[in-house]
């Protein structure tokens, strides 16, 4: 996998600044997770960052440590006052102060009891039901991260077979472009003279409307041949068509759904020759 | 606690222990993360505020944000450092930005700030007075006025694209290139 476009684009330092839209530094840490270069690069990066930072170091004035763990131990203790145990105090304490006898103190103590438990029970119930939620919010985040990661291996496989086709030598790349020239829809051709093979590269192509479907065609002498149907399911994978030998051209119209067996020139949308 | 553990494996041995003892609630750990990355801190701090004593301030805001917040930062995600760092830049950008700040005479201008911090010495200083602290200096000047815009000034992109009429896809590779002289100069491997 060649990863140097990634390196190089300077979205990794963006990043690691904490300059890239959430959506980008999300694409950035599933790449980091995939591939060790990007998350190698990535340190290397923030590393220079903190190189920096050392570099520059200037020692605080010695008060400046006290005010912060000061200010630690009043949020912590703060914290401490959990609502339940306050609740049970207070009712205690305005039920028994005034009166003396048992029966009363006994009363008193068994209300005091009884909201203890309430608070008991409320607490755990609540407790329990923040746990599912969080637990359903984890199992959410897991499954959008799962779609993300295979929509991303999907490209990522689709890129690598552009790749190795446009750099297989046995291969001829054929450029569909628009017949419009204020148009800019093309698509990609290749094809194998010596075994026919042929594949076609749709991702530029714009969706088509329901109950249409693009087809692909080759040329000879003007005459054209069905060169088999472009899947509607994925325009963004590259996708093996029927053998073609002797093509001079390349065409793709847009048909009814299923097709053709001659080609309408109205219908043209791309259309390229075999150089 | 269990899950976080995992995620723990690609940060160092220390690292991990002290978020650990940081998410725990730890004074200890805070105690212990303070003497080693305060000054590294405040030297960020710094550099976008001149006034030392308004820096201390933003340096104990930064140090509570860290406290209250280690929860969110994601070892698997990136480096502690790094992540305090940013937060002392934001805290500190924010500060420029407040108005009590912009009203206060004392405290120098965000633009006048970091050029003050970045004054060359005049005609006939010796090489060694040069402000060996400030690590941008080994950029040429239009790389470094750029990541001063982009790291210390908080500016997006855009805004500096902008700003410095040049290109968006420029600004990127200009402060790729600057990282890489950097990393060679800060002897990053």
């Amino acid at each position: 996998m060649d990863l140097s476009c990634i390196i190089q684009s300077g979205d990794l330092e963006l990043y690691v600044m904490g300059m890239l839209p959430p959506e980008e530094a999300a694409k950035v840490e599933t790449l980091a997770q995939l591939f060790p270069e990007i998350q190698e690069e990535l340190n290397a990066i923030a590393q220079t960052f903190e190189a920096g930072a050392l570099q520059a170091a200037i020692t605080p004035s010695a008060s400046v440590k006290e005010k912060v763990m000061a200010s630690l131990s009043a949020q912590s203790s703060d914290s401490n006052n959990i609502p339940a145990a306050k609740v049970v105090e207070m009712k205690m304490e305005a039920v028994a102060a005034p009166v003396r006898s048992f029966s009363k103190l006994a009363i008193a103590a068994s209300w005091g009891l009884l909201i203890l438990l309430g608070g008991l029970s409320a607490y755990l119930y609540n407790n329990n039901s923040k746990l599912k939620t969080d637990v359903a919010t984890l199992q959410q985040s897991s499954a959008a991260y799962e779609e993300q990661m295979a929509g991303l291996t999907k490209k990522i496989s689709s890129y690598e077979t552009y790749r190795r086709l446009k750099s297989d030598p046995s291969l001829t790349s054929v450029a569909l472009a628009s017949v419009k020239p204020e148009v800019q829809q093309q698509a990609e051709v290749f094809w194998n003279r010596a075994t026919g093979e042929l594949f076609i590269d749709p991702s530029s192509l714009p969706q088509v409307p329901a109950g249409k479907q693009y087809q692909l065609w080759f040329l000879i002498d003007g005459k054209p041949t069905d060169a088999g149907m472009i899947s509607l399911t994925d325009l963004s994978t590259i996708q093996k068509m029927k053998e073609c030998r002797g093509a001079q051209m390349f065409a793709i119209t847009l048909e009814d759904e299923g097709g053709k067996p001659t080609p309408d020139l109205n219908a043209l949308v791309v259309a390229g020759k075999v150089g | 606690m269990l899950f976080t553990e995992e995620l723990f494996t690609t940060a160092t041995y220390n690292e991990t222990d002290l978020v650990y003892r940081l998410n725990n609630g730890d004074q200890q750990a805070m105690s212990e993360l303070y003497d080693r990355f305060s000054g590294a801190l405040l030297g960020v701090i710094m550099k976008i505020i001149t006034d030392q004593a308004t820096a201390e301030d933003v340096l104990q805001e930064t140090m509570v944000k860290i406290w209250n917040n280690i929860s969110s930062f994601d070892t698997s995600k990136g480096r502690l450092f790094t992540w305090m760092i940013n937060i002392a830049r934001n805290q500190s950008i924010d500060k420029t930005r407040s108005k009590s700040f912009k009203n206060t005479s004392q405290n120098s201008s965000l633009e006048d700030s970091v050029y003050v911090s970045e004054t060359i010495p005049a005609a006939g200083a010796s090489a060694d007075t040069l402000d060996v602290k400030n690590w941008l200096l080994h950029l040429p000047e239009e790389n470094r006025k750029l990541m001063r815009m982009a790291y210390f000034m908080g500016y997006t992109q855009e805004e500096i694209s902008k700003e410095l009429n040049i290109p968006l896809g420029t600004v990127k590779t200009k402060i790729r290139n600057s990282l890489i002289v950097l990393r060679k100069k800060l002897n990053v491997t």
